[in-house]
């Protein structure tokens, strides 16, 4: 019945509608598909890097984020032979991608500035006082401060940090110390600030002429 | 009268040609001529005012008293009575027995030259005379040829001698000698040309031609009537019309030209030429022809005259007609002309005194000048020869003659004819008719005359037909043949008598006597007019009733009623001369004469009125005062016209077509007498609409035609029938033509229309029969043929919708201007559908006059007025002729043409509507083969066999559908057009799917009928047109479909590469799927 030739010839339109959306020229699927394939490495890498990074800097994602990964790559998975994966397909998931990444550099970036601040402000205060290399120590740290370093840079980072904070043990600052050469960074120390135990500590690690006084 | 012997005398007696009467009947006929003119020189209205008895010129020429040489010319009008007169003479002169005398006398006996020879050689004075038998050998010889050979013969010769003409004129050297040489010799030659043409041989040898009337001079056996006729061409032989000039257009060059030259002689001067030059030839012709030289005929009588001087006789030579010589009547003229004295004595030729009858015409023209001048005297016959009682005398003595044998008249003979002896046959039949006193002293009956008849029928002659020989045949023979042979008729219809003026009262009476019986009307009526004195007068003369001027006893001795008219009591002093009051001869008698011309017999002073035409009389004094006297000329007119309505009654055709002159007068009076019946009969009392009579009216028939009329006969629904009475009402029209000038104002016009009331309250029922044609009582056919053909058009056009059958056909529907429409521009109708109705709509008007036909028959006209547009139908006689339509179921055969159907406005309708409806099954043929596609599409559509198959539910899914299938066409950029209006068809279909299922039921039900008229109907509605919006979507989404594949096919075939080379992502998920698993670990590790 002409009724049924209808409905067939509509799924017919249909289908093939959507075959010749999905399957478009070799060329441009292939280079989408090489796109889609970056992308799944991108999402591997990531994971790979947030375990390393748990493993290596204890640095954990946030469940929100991770829920988040765990999304984009069901996403990423969504596609087989016969259901291609098409530009916007991939261009959403990139932007998943990048949204995740953005979650990423900021919780790292939290993370970073509390596992790094206290040891590279102190790095600061002793850089000019100490024969020590730590102007590496502070710039192997930043270097490892943006989520989008390698994970070697961060991972150098944790590692500088680990050595400066060895060197800064090694002064025995206190923070009665800590706070005079917090002001002397400042030029706002005193000489009522060069209390006994300063003098003490300035003496002991030979530093009278190192540190000077100002108005 | 004897009827019995006259029955066996009649044609004895009765002989136009007096050669061949007997003696005794030739002398008990005779009539003394006593009007002769005695001239010295030939004239035809001799100026001579003093008469000459037949005795006289007897005595004083005939006889030759003085002895004396002499060529004597007896000349007078055909039948005048020169025949009759020559042997009176001739047998005058033998009972004298004068001694030595030798009287030959000469009759025409067969008219022909051969004839007259033998004769001459019969004669006994010359049976002793030398040479006879040569001359009879000579004479016999030509008596062998048979008739068409001879003619041929004669026509034959002429060219010859014309031929033999020219040769010897070339030869001549003065060619002026010949007086008759008017023709040159071009067209002499071109003439013999013409005359060897075999159309203008065998237009010559007709009955009326030239050589028949020259053959008729040479041989005995001629048919030819007239013996006076002259033997050779006339002007009218050589006049060619253009038909004939068109029958010569492969003749002879020469020829053509002779002709064409004749064909342009419109004054007739060169063909006057060519007769006279021709006819120089007849005489040599005849000689040749008849084997005679022109010495030959001459030596003859030369021979005979001195035969008679041997026998010491002298001749007297009485020739009847010197025609009978053509060919060699100079020979005799010149044998006749030579004296026996002087420088012929020596010749011994006796003396002869020649008394020769010839007409004017022929002394005229075939007499040479030498002959002219050596005629001795003329002896003129007048025309009208009887005046006063000779005519009577005439009469009487031949109704006389034929009631006696010839044992009555041998004492008679015996007597040497003397009149005292003279017999008088017993009255037999008669008593009480008109007598006559003779000139012999006897008193003779005129039965079957009286003198007024004799008077009137003689004046109803041409003058110049008023002649002894015309009288005998005209009036004589045929009058006494009707009283012997058909006396219960007489006078009968075969005698056309006319009657110019008949008295109109008088033929009331009559009428009113008779009744319908029209033989006795027509008899009484030319009885009275021409027996009797044409008044409507009865007087008692003793104990007898003389009415309209003949006795009581006429009527009853030809077994006629007598005339109811009331009696007029008058003195004998003021009785009009009474037809049968007897009158001694006297040669003074004032008696009515022949009138000079042919003037309507005037009817005598009317007699005392009775009480009720006094009545009459007063009404008449009133339009007297009213109206003026009809003027002559009105009063002639009317006469002329009349004259034509009494030869009609007697048996003439009459002529209806001409519009001038009498004859016009008759056919306004027709045309006044129809309109006359067309306003004055109620029409509507005879269920005849208004409709109905305005196509009596436009058509070529009449309602009222007259019997035996020249033009349109039988194209009439009622005839007036030749008789008495039509005669009367149709003269009352024709004075209301002529006196009242189309009104009834003319003195005497209220007797016309009383005569007109009374004759249309006869009539008018068989007129209103008549009209209303063969199907007599309820509506006539034609009606319902209209009825017919406006429900086909109404069918046709769709007014007529939803019905299965006629039946379901109202009334209404025929008096709605609104359906008059055409078909809508967008019917879907075959072919042969929209023609027919497109025929019946604009051919001649047929639609709109065919509804004219429906309103206007069946309104019922109020008052006066006859063209309105509001109507009041009678609704039992349309229901009445709808149902019967109905009834027919529109087959041909029911509406057959009545036989006597002859009005064509009626008949247009049956004529169309049978055309209409030999087309009907060739529309429903051809609209089930324009429907049967449709729905053979949407079976097959919906894979159904039956349309009952078929619900709402499946056309709106359908519909849906088809409307998904066009979105998703659209949706999905399939390369694949989208109708524009597939939307409102698919809205179409959605909005009705109950009214396309019946249309297709509708379809499939006509498609299976084979009654057209149900077929018909069921299209009525259009069918077709409600399906056209599914059978578009039909016909085209199987195309739309085949088109989306063929698309889709080419778009995937166009993608270009083969999807299994695509990446499976299978590494890929491999990788997200380690991924995933980390995931999972990375959870475990918070």
């Amino acid at each position: 019945m002409i009724t049924d030739k209808l409905r067939a010839a509509q799924q017919e339109i249909i289908l093939t509608t959507e075959q010749v959306s999905e399957f478009r020229n070799k060329e441009t699927q292939h280079k989408i598909d090489l796109n889609y394939t970056e992308e799944v490495k991108t999402a591997y890498s990531l994971v790979d890097l947030i375990i390393d990074l748990k493993t290596n800097t204890g640095f954990t994602v946030k469940p929100s984020t991770l829920s988040q990964i765990k999304e984009t790559i069901t996403f990423l998975s969504n596609f087989n032979e016969k259901r291609h994966v098409d530009v916007q397909t991939l261009k959403n998931g990139k932007d998943l991608m990048m949204s995740i990444n953005k979650s990423l550099e900021t919780e790292w970036k939290i993370y970073f500035t509390n596992s790094m601040s206290s040891t590279l402000k102190t790095l600061v205060l002793i850089q000019d006082i100490t024969d020590k290399d730590v102007a590496n120590y502070i710039s192997d740290i930043s270097n490892g401060k943006e989520w989008n370093s390698s994970f070697d840079s961060k991972l150098n980072s944790f590692r500088a940090m680990k050595s400066a904070n060895d060197i800064i043990a090694n002064l025995n600052i206190n923070d009665e110390v800590n706070n005079f050469l917090l002001k002397v960074s400042k030029n706002r120390a005193t000489l009522a600030d060069l209390t006994d135990n300063v003098m003490k500590w300035v003496q002991e690690n030979h530093l009278k002429s190192k540190i000077r006084l100002s108005f | 009268m004897n009827s019995e012997i006259a029955k066996s005398r009649i044609s004895e007696v009765m002989k136009v040609d007096t050669i061949t009467t007997e003696q005794y009947d030739f002398m008990a006929t005779h009539v003394p001529v006593t009007k002769l003119y005695l001239l010295n020189k030939c004239e035809d209205t001799p100026e001579e005012t003093t008469f000459y008895s037949e005795e006289q010129v007897y005595q004083n020429i005939v006889r030759n008293p003085g002895d004396q040489h002499q060529f004597v010319i007896v000349y007078g009008a055909s039948g005048a009575g020169k025949s009759h007169l020559i042997r009176w003479f001739s047998t005058k002169l033998k009972s004298e027995n004068i001694e030595n005398e030798s009287v030959i006398f000469i009759s025409r006996n067969d008219n022909s030259l051969k004839g007259t020879i033998r004769q001459l050689l019969d004669l006994p004075e010359i049976k002793n005379m030398p040479n006879r038998d040569i001359y009879k050998r000579l004479t016999d010889a030509t008596s062998v040829v048979n008739e068409n050979v001879l003619k041929r013969t004669i026509y034959a010769k002429f060219h010859i001698l014309i031929q033999d003409s020219i040769d010897k004129s070339r030869q001549s050297i003065d060619q002026s000698d010949n007086p008759y040489d008017e023709l040159s010799n071009v067209d002499k030659k071109r003439l013999i040309a013409y005359l060897k043409d075999d159309r203008v041989e065998e237009r010559a040898l007709q009955t009326d031609g030239p050589v028949s009337r020259i053959y008729s001079k040479l041989a005995g056996n001629s048919q030819y009537v007239d013996r006076d006729t002259i033997a050779e061409f006339n002007i009218s032989d050589f006049a060619i019309d253009g038909r004939f000039r068109q029958r010569l257009a492969d003749s002879d060059r020469k020829a053509q030209a002779f002709a064409d030259k004749l064909a342009s002689d419109d004054e007739g001067t060169f063909r006057r030429k060519v007769v006279r030059y021709i006819n120089t030839f007849v005489s040599p012709v005849i000689q040749q022809c008849a084997n005679l030289e022109p010495g030959d005929f001459e030596q003859i009588f030369t021979d005979i005259r001195k035969e008679l001087y041997k026998q010491g006789k002298n001749l007297t030579l009485l020739i009847e007609d010197i025609t009978s010589f053509t060919g060699v009547d100079q020979s005799l003229l010149n044998a006749l002309m030579t004296p026996h004295t002087g420088i012929y004595a020596s010749e011994k030729m006796c003396r002869v005194s020649s008394i020769i009858g010839t007409t004017t015409v022929y002394f005229r023209n075939n007499f040479y000048d030498n002959h002219k001048m050596r005629v001795t005297k003329f002896i003129n016959i007048p025309t009208n020869q009887f005046s006063g009682n000779g005519l009577y005398e005439f009469v009487g003595k031949y109704m006389n003659t034929v009631s006696l044998t010839h044992d009555d008249l041998k004492p008679w003979i015996e007597s040497n004819y003397r009149d005292s002896d003279y017999p008088v046959a017993p009255v037999v039949e008669g008593e009480g008719w008109d007598t006559v006193y003779c000139s012999n002293g006897k008193n003779l009956n005129l039965y079957p005359f009286t003198k007024k008849a004799i008077i009137n029928l003689v004046n109803q002659m041409q003058p110049s037909q008023r002649t002894p020989r015309y009288i005998l045949s005209e009036i004589l023979e045929p009058i006494l043949q009707d009283a012997i042979y058909n006396k219960d008729h007489f006078p009968s219809k075969a005698l056309h008598l006319s009657l110019a003026n008949p008295d109109r009262l008088l033929r009331r009476y009559i009428i009113n006597t008779c009744g319908d019986n029209e033989d006795l009307v027509d008899r009484l009526i030319n009885l009275t007019g021409i027996w009797g004195n044409n008044d409507h007068t009865c007087i008692i003369r003793g104990n007898h009733k003389i009415i309209a001027g003949l006795d009581e006893n006429i009527y009853k001795s030809l077994n006629l009623p007598i005339i109811d008219i009331p009696e007029t009591n008058t003195s004998d002093n003021n009785i009009p001369t009474n037809s049968n009051s007897t009158s001694k001869y006297s040669p003074n008698s004032d008696l009515p004469s022949i009138a000079e011309d042919n003037v309507p017999v005037q009817k005598e002073p009317a007699l005392e009125k009775s009480v009720s035409e006094l009545d009459e009389d007063n009404k008449e004094q009133e339009s007297d005062q009213l109206f003026p006297e009809l003027s002559t000329d009105t009063q002639n007119k009317i006469a002329k016209a009349q004259t034509i309505i009494e030869d009609w009654v007697r048996g003439d055709q009459i002529n209806i077509a001409s519009t001038q002159g009498e004859n016009g007068i008759i056919s306004h009076a027709l045309k006044n007498l129809n309109d006359y019946l067309y306003s004055v009969i109620n029409w509507q009392c005879y269920s005849i609409s208004n409709d109905e009579l305005s196509r009596f009216k436009n058509s070529s028939y009449r309602l009222v035609g007259l019997e035996n009329q020249s033009k349109g006969n039988g194209n009439s629904f009622y005839i007036m029938k030749a008789n008495r009475h039509s005669q009367e009402v149709f003269e009352c029209f024709i004075r209301y033509q002529v006196a009242g000038k189309e009104t009834w104002k003319y003195r005497g016009s209220e007797n016309d229309i009383y005569t007109i009331s009374c004759w249309t309250y006869e009539v008018k029922n068989d007129i209103a029969k008549a009209v209303k044609g063969s199907n007599g009582i309820g509506m006539n056919t034609y009606q319902e043929a209209a009825i017919a053909l406006d429900m086909v058009r109404m069918i046709l056009n769709g007014t007529i919708t939803a019905k299965t059958a006629l039946q379901g056909i109202t009334e209404e529907a025929f008096f709605d201007d609104a359906n008059m429409k055409a078909l809508p521009s967008n019917e879907k109708h075959c072919k042969e559908w929209s023609q027919l109705l497109n025929d019946i709509i604009c051919k001649d008007n047929m639609a709109v006059n065919t509804r004219k036909v429906v309103n206007n028959c069946f309104n019922l006209i109020q008052g006066n007025v006859t063209n309105t547009t509001i109507f009041f139908i009678n609704y039992i006689d349309f229901n009445k002729a709808l149902r019967r339509v109905k009834n027919t179921k529109l087959q041909a055969e029911a509406f057959h043409i009545p036989d006597n159907e002859c009005v064509k406005q009626r008949k247009n309708y049956y004529e169309q509507l049978q055309k209409v409806l030999d087309r009907l099954d060739k529309v429903a043929e051809s609209e089930k083969k324009t429907a049967i596609p449709y729905l053979n599409r949407f079976q097959a559509a919906f894979e159904v066999d039956s349309i009952a198959k078929i619900s709402t539910e499946m056309i709106l899914d359908f519909a849906n559908e088809a409307m998904k299938f066009y979105n998703t066409i659209i949706e999905n950029n399939v390369n694949v057009n989208v109708p524009e209006n597939s939307q409102k068809q698919i809205l179409n279909v959605k909005h009705a799917p109950g009214k396309i299922i019946a249309a297709y039921r509708t379809i499939e039900n006509a498609v299976n009928d084979s009654d057209p008229t149900s077929v018909l109907l069921a299209f009525s509605s259009d069918p077709i047109n409600e399906i056209i919006p599914i059978d578009m979507l039909i016909t085209a989404l199987p195309e739309k479909m085949a088109n989306v594949s063929k698309d889709l096919k080419s778009k995937k075939d166009n993608i270009g590469f083969d999807p299994g080379q695509l990446s499976n992502y299978s590494n890929e998920q491999t990788i997200l799927n380690t991924a995933k698993k980390m995931l999972a670990n990375y959870e475990d590790m918070q």
